[in-house]
């Protein structure tokens, strides 16, 4: 893994020139003023999703990055709020906004930020059907997946009608902005690093869906990542995370596509635009998955103090790379 | 990894049973798959898994290591659900784990891989197994400072003190500061032997902040005039760090010279840096020494932190019997709100003339805050006139005033404090603010 410091004072240089106009310039003006994230969280704060999680990145970019963020963003409820035109970049966890039934005035809010420049990122846009819609579950979980949540789609839709999201390429700008490639992962078991290096995250790519306009990414959606950027007090991963990884063993895809499942099959979207299908046990966890090119495999479950803290540290530099690539683009 | 998706128990007994597979991959499969099941039927099948903690496998046995804990308490519900069904008296009292899994577990503390060492040691308080003492002393030595820090504690807690002193010695060459940081703070005393060695030895250390740490975990086993001098003398100089400032006039205490210590004291209280002042003036209160410095008390109530005041207020609402020494005049000149408002509930322990006149003069208070308070205490008192003290404030010229005059009426006057207020309420009329509010206040069960 690789950090592009020496690239960053040119690149926020660059950030005068963006076209947010003069409010950014002038919030920029000084050497000191700290760049501002606004985080949209719609009723009560104290019920947002891992509440820790944004302080927790911002704290980090400011650490690992000579970018000035200031770790507490500005929150608003609504994107007819006029402050977020004085700031280029907004995160919003999809489970943060309980109606994605937009208002006019927050449609046309939100076209106007978008066509001035503005940056939005989506946690946990995407999300997979099997995951179903109760937070615990469908926020506990990444999935790779290259589908918005439908009704997402639609309001961009209507906001962008000339554009709508696609798969970001795995060799896109944004997951090289700043920290290039995987972490260091010789501690993982053989069969996760195989997976995860060549299967989930090749090349510290993510599943992630893009809208472009005016040939600029202005919106981006993911699977969530929020639950690997929060610390405690005393600087540990306030969660653990562990690992879904596909298998297979001699003769057992064909076990496979005989096997009872006693959930209902899910399709999900595969990068290819293909579709795989998903089969759950009676707890709604995914067991094996029926794959578009027609092999079958099995999820097995690994969890470890190691594989947290390496998913924590790439779900970390992911976000890292997303807060670098908007600022400088 | 298919079986594994069953609860069947003919399944799961497969899955099982492919832990002892020759094959190491079935093997880490097998794992993997029982690792992921959320309940189990059986204590055998957990045991089962955790026999695989001597797997030659290294992933196996860190994927086990990793979710000993949770086993262990898989393990001992499957046993208390047992006892509930068995015999009432026998919950909690769990039968031993087998031996085999005991001498398993031990011996995945020395494992030669250090992420299972890692493991055993940070789940150490779960397992319910006695690791031999040479286990943990052998571990103080590991190539971890993970590993070495951890068991550090441990060490500390399991072994007699002067046993303890002994073996540690050798962290004392660790190439750790931090971990040579840590033996520090285990060397407090608790035991009539002295590590002063150790200790001795430690303060030579070419860590400045070490060594440091060693000079006052050494008069803090030994209290001695010269030491402490040296000590103070680095802290002028700004040559400690927070913790160790904190310690140092904590460390004040054990002064055994108490004219030197008041000394140090009272050149404390006036550093320029608030939480050495508060840890001070904490130090200045232990000893009783309001009375014998009168002037560093008016001092210390005129200091610009809120902290530290709070630290004098706090004295004397736990000891009201001091209170005859002070100087109200003090307090009741106080440029300070919080000390004025603590004057205020302070009266409760002052006779009841001088508690009177004293809340005379605050229901004169610049401050409404204050005002507000002096005038519930002197009717919580019932002091003479509070009744008609009272019905005056009525005519206050503060909404806030009067309305409070209202409540204490309602409360401590009874009947006749409800009369009142209707009688005022026919007087002025019910249009103003406060006899709306005395309306509402009336209706109020």
């Amino acid at each position: 893994m690789k950090s592009r410091s020496w690239l960053l004072r040119l690149l926020i240089f660059c950030l005068s020139i963006f076209e947010f106009g003069v409010a950014a310039l002038a919030e920029n003006s000084s050497d000191e003023a700290p760049v501002r994230i606004v985080q949209l969280i719609q009723g009560n704060q104290f019920k947002r999703m891992y509440p820790d999680a944004l302080t927790g990145l911002l704290e980090s970019v400011s650490a690992q990055t000579t970018l000035n963020v200031d770790p507490d963003p500005l929150v608003i409820e609504s994107f007819d709020d006029p402050s977020i035109f004085k700031h280029p970049f907004i995160y919003i966890n999809y489970s943060d906004r309980q109606d994605w039934q937009l208002t006019e005035s927050e449609k046309q809010a939100l076209k106007r930020y978008i066509e001035r420049g503005g940056f939005i990122f989506i946690d946990a846009g995407i999300s997979a059907s099997f995951l179903g819609t109760q937070n615990a579950r469908s926020q506990g979980q990444s999935f790779a997946e290259w589908r918005v949540r439908p009704d997402l789609a639609e309001l961009f839709k209507e906001i962008v009608p000339e554009t709508s999201f696609r798969p970001l390429p795995r060799s896109h700008g944004l997951f090289r902005s700043f920290h290039v490639g995987l972490p260091d992962s010789s501690l993982l078991p053989d069969t996760v690093r195989e997976f995860v290096v060549n299967e989930k995250w090749p090349q510290g790519s993510y599943s992630s869906m893009g809208l472009d306009v005016d040939g600029r990414l202005a919106v981006l959606a993911m699977p969530v990542i929020a639950m690997g950027w929060g610390r405690n007090e005393v600087g540990k991963w306030t969660r653990s995370i562990g690992f879904r990884i596909r298998e297979s063993a001699e003769g057992l895809s064909d076990r496979l596509s005989e096997a009872y499942a006693s959930g209902e099959p899910f399709e999900v979207t595969r990068e290819d635009g293909r579709t795989d299908i998903i089969y759950t046990q009676n707890q709604a966890m995914a067991s094996w998955v029926q794959e578009a090119g027609g092999d079958w495999r099995v999820f097995q479950y690994h969890y470890s103090q190691e594989i947290s803290d390496y998913a924590h540290i790439f779900y970390t530099q992911l976000g890292v790379n997303i807060v670098v690539y908007a600022f400088t683009h | 990894m298919l079986l594994g998706k069953y609860e069947a128990t003919e399944a799961r007994n497969a899955v099982l049973g492919a832990l002892r597979d020759v094959d190491p991959k079935v093997r880490f499969a097998a794992v993997v798959s029982v690792l992921g099941w959320r309940s189990y039927q059986s204590v055998a099948a957990v045991e089962a898994v955790i026999h695989a903690l001597d797997d030659p496998e290294v992933d196996i046995r860190r994927a086990v290591s990793t979710s000993i804990g949770t086993l262990a308490r898989f393990r001992s519900d499957l046993l208390n659900r047992q006892s509930i069904l068995l015999n009432r008296a026998l919950v909690g009292q769990l039968p031993m784990l087998p031996l085999t899994i005991q001498r398993k577990m031990v011996n995945a503390f020395l494992d030669t891989d250090v992420v299972v060492r890692r493991n055993m040691i940070s789940k150490y308080n779960y397992l319910g197994v006695k690791v031999p003492q040479e286990v943990f002393v052998r571990m103080l030595q590991d190539e971890d400072l993970e590993v070495r820090s951890s068991v550090l504690p441990l060490v500390a807690r399991h072994l007699e003190f002067s046993l303890f002193v002994e073996k540690a010695a050798v962290v004392a060459d660790d190439e750790s500061p931090i971990l040579r940081l840590s033996l520090i703070r285990e060397l407090y005393p608790r035991s009539a032997l002295k590590p002063i060695q150790l200790l001795q030895k430690l303060t030579q250390d070419a860590d400045p902040e070490v060594a440091t740490a060693a000079e006052l975990q050494l008069f803090n086993n030994a209290p001695d005039l010269r030491l402490y001098k040296s000590l103070v003398e680095r802290l002028d100089k700004g040559s400690l760090n927070l913790s160790q400032r904190t310690q140092l006039v904590q460390l004040v205490e054990r002064l055994e010279e108490t004219e030197a210590r008041d000394g140090y004291l009272l050149q404390f209280l006036e550093i320029s840096e608030e939480a050495l002042r508060v840890v001070a003036t904490r130090q200045f209160f232990k000893f009783d020494l309001g009375e014998l410095y009168p002037e560093t008390l008016a001092t210390l109530l005129e200091d610009p932190a809120l902290s530290v005041r709070s630290q004098v207020v706090l004295y004397y609402s736990r000891n009201r019997d001091k209170m005859q020494s002070l100087d109200l005049e003090v307090w009741l000149e106080s440029e300070f709100k919080d000390v004025r408002m603590a004057l205020v509930r302070l009266a409760a322990g002052l006779p009841r003339g001088e508690a009177a006149e004293l809340l005379f003069d605050l229901l004169l208070d610049d401050e409404i805050d204050v005002r507000v308070e002096a005038l519930t205490m002197y009717s919580r008192l019932r002091l003479d006139g509070f009744e008609k003290m009272l019905e005056m404030t009525l005519q206050d010229e503060s909404i806030v005033i009067q309305k409070r005059a209202v409540l204490n009426i309602l409360q401590l006057m009874g009947d006749l404090g409800r009369a009142l207020l209707e009688d005022y309420l026919k007087d002025e009329g019910a249009v103003s603010p406060l006899s709306l509010y005395i309306k509402s206040q009336l209706k109020t069960p």
